[in-house]
Order: structure tokens, then C-alpha cells, then sequence
């Protein structure tokens, strides 16, 4: 029974009876196999996600099956090893199977080489070659890229042909222990502590320009304390990136702010910031975003509110008040706020006008949280077609 | 409904032995046609049965043959060994009319029959049977290792694949260097 001498019509047919666990295995026969699969894909795409720890790396798919591939950085535990052909190469590999529930597997592959990261922080060429192999014969539902720490290299082994739905970029928490008088104890105490993954300008570059992304979550700094991302001076057509939440901002430059749809700062922007991005924006730059969200403090009087303002023409809003509540239930949906979150008070809002084609703005400044430390947030509304279909109104 | 008689392609056969008629035999008399595989073995098909066959079915109606036509010339395929297209026969006889079941049990389990019924019934475009022939080839590596895949499907290795690839090239070449110094000399 010699697969490849069977006409190609034949293959594709035996091919489509085969489920996800058997075009798995025989994807790893050989390359001429694989690129067999890879003409008639899976009916039924997989959600895979990728998830960098600081054990390891673990690729998952799942479909009725579930697949497991780890790249551990302890290889003590590995046994059974084999050779599997991974995108062209002979890569060692243990695989573990279980039966979970009636008739669905569980697979776990280990892979034996590379991604020594305790040691060299280097060689995740496994993971790179796991991914193309992968793509080259599934179609993925949803991809998600989880990354709990960054290993060098790990940004160029991700497959820029593909769509990622989301990738979050942080460094694991840090357990810190401090020893002190706390409630009127001496006592050691611990707490976690929230890092920046360390990236380069050109993994930025590549995360902003090169990957299609939908929602890009950073948590990151650069070596260089002073270094402030520039974006690239004309459009280059790359791929726009939907939602852009950044977890601190300390290199983001205010008047040329990445390029992306929704961007959305998890730490407290200064008011001097957001004056920077209003006044950049009346004048032109950053065409491409379409919606902003940033929290200004706790102790914002009329004085701080006004300076955001300083410099640009206000204008009163022409949204009404039914328009910026569909506006803030959107928001409050698409990123899952808590029912105390959503109780905002003390709606202010008043629009900004680009300069050259008229494009409006509508900034919504809002009080959330209660006494003794309320937060002022600020949404920035621009009357893009697909904001103002989101708003329900009408467009001509 | 099959019967099978030694004979030639080219000579008229004898007459075939016919088999039981049905209890349920159709009022209108039945034409029947005969083919012959690798063994020369006649086989009389009944035209409701050969209906599966995309390929006959054309054949029969573009030729438009009468029964002693039909007789005097059985359709060869000499591509298909004498048992795998008793197999054939048989099956077309035995879903003659009827609904096509879901799965069929029948099918040989051993691999190199099945293969060479895959590509007879591929040739002989038996869509219904070619769905089962596929099934029964893709149930064969159901929990198998890659390994065990490689070894029941006889995938070569890459180095395997490689040596064929350049082999074909070798050959390929020489083959082309072969007509240009058949087309110089007939210049000369």
C-alpha cells in the first residue's frame, strides 16, 4: 500500500477521512507527507496558543483532540525518544499519549532539542520549526502567543504569515519578601510584583509592523531607559494592529504613538502626555486610531482637566447623551469591565476637530470608583464610519 | 449475475455461464456487457450494474453497442488484474439499484489488495465505492505511530525521496540528451 503512488485525487480522499490525531502523526513521516496535508487542509481549524513560562515552552492545540508540544528547559525527565520529522529536520522528540474521557486523546510531545534557556538563553529554533511545520498543514481557528517571559530570539521564531488574535508580552510576576512593621507587627511579608519583559527596538518593530496582530498586550521596557519608540516615518502597509494595551508606557513617544486602531494604557498617563497625543492628533499624526483610553489620577481638579485642553480649540460635543452611552457599553463589553467599573459619573465631553479634513473627536472624561480614590478616566471617541456604526448612527 | 469464462479481447468469447437470475427479475429484458482484466477472464455485467462505473457507462453509451456487439467485443483493462475486477464485478452486481450503504464490511483487509482495488475502482470511476475504498485505507493507521504510519502506507524517507528525485532527474536527462542525438542524426 504505497500512499504516494496512489493518484492525487485518491490521497485527497483518504486524506479528508483522517481527523486531526492521524494527520498529526503522519505529518511527521516525512516532508513529502506533510506538503501532501498541506493541500487539503482541516475541514475543522484548531485554536492553538502559545505559551512562553520560565520552564519552558509550550505549544497547545486543540480540536476534538488535544495536543500538547513543550520545549522544557529541563530535559532530565524525557523518555521513549524518537525521531520525528519536524519541517525538514530529524528532531528528538517523547511522546505520551492518554485517553481523556470516550474517544478523545490527549497527546504530549516533548521536544528534546533546543531552548537550553536557564543556560544560554538562546535556541528556540525548535519552536520556530514546530510552528511552520504546524502551519503547513493546519489552518488555525484562533492563535493565541502567550508570553509570561521573554526568551532572546523568541519575537523572530513567530510566524509573521500567520493572524495572531492575541499576543500579550510581560514578564512573570516576582514574588518579592520584605521584612518590616506591618500591622503593628514585625513580620515578613510577600508580595508580587509585576515586571517588564526586556524587548529590543527592532522586536518592537517587528511586533508593530511585521506580525498581524488583533490585540497586542505590552508589558515591556528597553535596555536604554531614554530609548522612545519612533515609528516608521511613512506607512509601509503592514498589517494594523485592533487593539494595542500597553501596561506601562515609559518609551512611548505621546506625538507619534504606534500605530493601531484602539490603543489603551493601563497606567496613569500624565496630563502633559495627553496633551501631546490631542495636540499631534488635531494636526495630523496618527491618522489611524480610532479610539483611546487612558485613566488620569485620582486628584484631577477642573485646573488639571483644563490643561489637557491647552493649545487645542474645544468645541461642544455632538454626540448625544444616548450616543456616549452606547459608546461606553461598547467599551465596557469588548473589555470586560466589572459592573463597579462601569458606574461612571461626572460625564464630561466636548469635541476636538482635526486640522485640514475636519475629522471630530469626542473626548469623554469620566469619574469611576468611589471616595477616597475615585479615577478619572478618558475615552477619545474619533467619529471614524465604524465608531459611528458602533454608536448607531447613521452614516451617508 | 457475474459470470466468468477464460477468452481474448480479440477473439469473440464463448458463452459465458450466466448466474442465477434474481426472484425479482425486471419485466424488461436486460441488456448485459462483458469485460475482461489482466487474466482475460469474461465477465458478463449486467447494464444496471455497470451503472456504478462512470467510466463504462460513458463507454457503453457513446459506443452504442448492440448485445452481439457487446459480446463479440468485451471492454479490456488490461491495467486491473482478473481478481481485483471480480471484486469490482461483484460489488457493482450486488448494489445494483439499490441505495449505497453507509459503510461496506467487505472490503479486502489486506493492504496491497486494497491498494490495487483503489486504483482499479479510481480507473473505473465507482465514486461510491472509491468513498469506501478510502475509508477502509484511512482507518489502517487509526492510533498508529508515525512509525508504524510509515511502515503500513510504505512512505519513503526524505533521503529515500531524494535519491527517487535525483534518479528521475538522472534519467530525465539522459532521456533528453538521448532525442537530441536522435534529432541530429536525422538532420544529418
Amino acid at each position: 500500500m504505497k500512499l504516494h503512488r496512489m493518484p492525487y485525487v485518491v490521497q485527497n480522499m483518504i486524506i479528508a477521512e483522517l481527523d486531526l490525531d492521524e494527520r498529526m502523526l503522519l505529518s511527521f513521516t516525512s516532508k513529502r507527507t506533510c506538503r501532501l496535508l498541506g493541500m487539503s487542509k482541516l475541514y475543522t481549524n484548531p485554536y492553538l496558543s502559545i505559551k512562553v513560562r520560565s520552564d519552558g515552552v509550550e505549544v497547545r492545540i486543540d480540536n476534538e483532540d488535544k495536543w500538547t508540544f513543550s520545549i522544557p528547559y529541563d530535559k532530565s525527565a524525557l523518555e521513549n525518544v524518537v525521531y520525528w520529522k519536524i519541517d525538514g529536520s530529524d528532531v528528538r522528540v517523547s511522546h505520551e499519549v492518554k485517553e481523556v474521557g470516550t474517544e478523545i486523546k490527549k497527546h504530549t510531545v516533548s521536544i528534546v532539542e533546543g531552548a537550553d534557556f536557564k543556560r544560554t538563553r538562546i535556541s528556540l529554533d525548535p519552536l520556530g520549526k514546530l510552528l511552520r511545520h504546524l502551519s503547513s498543514f493546519l489552518n488555525y481557528d484562533i492563535l493565541h502567543c502567550i508570553c509570561h517571559t521573554l526568551p532572546n530570539g523568541f519575537i523572530s521564531q513567530l510566524d509573521c504569515s500567520l493572524n495572531y488574535a492575541k499576543v500579550w508580552i510581560r514578564h512573570e510576576h516576582v514574588t518579592i519578601r520584605e521584612f518590616g512593621r506591618f500591622y503593628g507587627r514585625f513580620r515578613t511579608r510577600e508580595f508580587k510584583e509585576d515586571r517588564a519583559a526586556v524587548v529590543t527596538p527592532k522586536e518592537l518593530e517587528v511586533l508593530f509592523s511585521k506580525i498581524k496582530i488583533r490585540e497586542l498586550k505590552l508589558h515591556v521596557k528597553f535596555a536604554s531607559a531614554v530609548y522612545k519608540y519612533r515609528k516608521h516615518p511613512e506607512p509601509i502597509g503592514g498589517p494594523l494592529i485592533q487593539k494595542l494595551i500597553l501596561e506601562n508606557h515609559t518609551w512611548v513617544d505621546f506625538s507619534q504613538l504606534p500605530t493601531a486602531r484602539i490603543i489603551s494604557f493601563s497606567r496613569q498617563v500624565q496630563s502633559h502626555e495627553i496633551n501631546t497625543m490631542f495636540k499631534s492628533w488635531v494636526a495630523g499624526k496618527n491618522r489611524e486610531i480610532e479610539i483611546m483610553y487612558f485613566e488620569i489620577g485620582n486628584k484631577v481638579t477642573d485646573r488639571t482637566r483644563n490643561f489637557l485642553f491647552t493649545g487645542i480649540a474645544q468645541h461642544e460635543t455632538q454626540l448625544t447623551k444616548a450616543e456616549i452611552d452606547s459608546f461606553l457599553c461598547y467599551w465596557f463589553e469588548t473589555n470586560a469591565w466589572r459592573p463597579y467599573q462601569q458606574r461612571l459619573r461626572n460625564i464630561i465631553s466636548l469635541d476636538i476637530i482635526r486640522e485640514g479634513d475636519g475629522l471630530r473627536a469626542t473626548v469623554i472624561v469620566a469619574t469611576a470608583g468611589s471616595l477616597p480614590d475615585p479615577e478619572q478616566k478618558v475615552f477619545v471617541m474619533v467619529w471614524s464610519e465604524e465608531n459611528l456604526r458602533t454608536i448607531g448612527r447613521a452614516i451617508d | 449475475m457475474s459470470s466468468t469464462e477464460q477468452g481474448t479481447s480479440s477473439a469473440a468469447p464463448a458463452e459465458p455461464t450466466t448466474a442465477p437470475e434474481s426472484a425479482a427479475a425486471p419485466e424488461v429484458p436486460e441488456s448485459f456487457y462483458y469485460v475482461h482484466g489482466k487474466d482475460k477472464v469474461v465477465h458478463k455485467v449486467s447494464a444496471g450494474a455497470l451503472q456504478h462505473s462512470a467510466l463504462i457507462h460513458g463507454m457503453i453509451s457513446n459506443l452504442g453497442y448492440t448485445e452481439e456487439q457487446a459480446k463479440a467485443n468485451p471492454f479490456p483493462f488490461e491495467n486491473i488484474d482478473g481478481d481485483i475486477l471480480q471484486m469490482v464485478v461483484d460489488w457493482c452486481n450486488q448494489h445494483k439499484g439499490k441505495p449505497t450503504p453507509p459503510e461496506d464490511t467487505n472490503l479486502p483487509k489486506q493492504k496491497e489488495k486494497l491498494f490495487d482495488l483503489v486504483l482499479a475502482v479510481n480507473y473505473l470511476e465507482i465514486k461510491e465505492l472509491l468513498t469506501y475504498c478510502c475509508k477502509q485505507v484511512a482507518m489502517m493507521v487509526k492510533g498508529k505511530s508515525p512509525e508504524e504510519i510509515r511502515e503500513i502506507w510504505m512512505i519513503p524517507t526524505d533521503a529515500e525521496d531524494e535519491a527517487a528525485e535525483k534518479e528521475a532527474k538522472k534519467r530525465a536527462g539522459k532521456e533528453a540528451a538521448g532525442e537530441t542525438a536522435a534529432a541530429a542524426g536525422d538532420a544529418k
